[in-house]
């Protein structure tokens, strides 16, 4: 099999760009994004400007005594970026990571929050 | 539009991903089609089934065993919301995968990490390969 010759050296893992899901809900935006078997500390995720950028490395365990029967899905990187419009508060974001799925809470600016402006009359 | 997401227009890799995928030897068989993804290996005492199923826990999958087969099922859901993009799958799934082997039903266990189903099967005493001594007298 070609597939274990790369898999030894463990240095050419595919790069994958996980789905998502981007929606708003109660006033904050969140993205939503499917990465089965990152766990916490191969997660990075990071804001330049107005790029948001997910990398994480999957950790599924080799199992070399095995006889592999179906092979379906493997060890991969997955890598992704967004670009983040002004409305969102780039210093609040929060992430969360739960069972393979990374959830991104980001809110809005305060000053973006409709107002309504006073107008006096003399 | 409020947000900019700057992905909209992915023709390039979607190009890509269709020639990887015509060269894919799963490209065979429909399996590529079908959800979820599994990694199935075995080993002398064991069968392990394997399943990506992110943001899943162990109680929103139902494992059944029949006689000779694995039948993994359940739904996935999607949170209320004003979506813009909605690329992850929503809905019910189910996937069987058959068993050659008499499995031992009494020691079967699953677990469920960061989106990781993972399924042991121990295989059943009779089926597994047995030395005979023969004794020349």
């Amino acid at each position: 099999m070609a597939n274990e010759a790369v898999s030894k050296e463990g240095q050419d893992i595919p790069s994958v760009r996980p789905p998502a899901d981007i929606l708003e809900k109660d006033g904050s935006y969140y993205i939503v994004m499917d990465m089965p078997g990152v766990q916490k500390d191969a997660l990075d995720i990071s804001v330049e400007k107005k790029t948001l950028v997910v990398q994480g490395m999957t950790s599924y365990p080799k199992m070399e005594a095995e006889k592999i029967l179906d092979s379906e899905f493997e060890n991969v990187r997955y890598v992704r970026q967004f670009t983040l419009s002004d409305v969102v508060d780039k210093d609040r974001i929060q992430a969360n990571l739960e069972n393979g799925v990374l959830k991104l809470h980001m809110p809005k600016v305060e000053e973006m929050k409709p107002k309504k402006i006073e107008i006096k009359a003399e | 539009m409020v947000l900019d997401f700057n992905t909209l227009y992915d023709f390039p890799r979607n190009l890509e991903r269709v020639f990887d995928e015509f060269w894919s030897p799963l490209n065979i068989s429909q399996r590529r089609f079908a959800y979820p993804p599994l990694n199935i290996g075995e080993d002398d005492d064991n069968i392990y089934v394997r399943a990506a199923l992110p943001g899943l826990s162990i109680n929103d999958v139902e494992v059944v065993l029949t006689e000779g087969s694995l039948n993994i099922k359940g739904e996935r859901t999607s949170e209320e919301g004003r979506y813009f993009r909605q690329e992850r799958p929503t809905g019910p799934f189910q996937r069987i995968v058959n068993l050659n082997v008499r499995i031992d039903r009494n020691k079967t266990r699953a677990t469920m990490k960061d989106g990781l189903l993972e399924i042991v099967l121990p295989k059943a005493e009779e089926t597994k390969p047995k030395q005979i001594s023969i004794d020349v007298g």
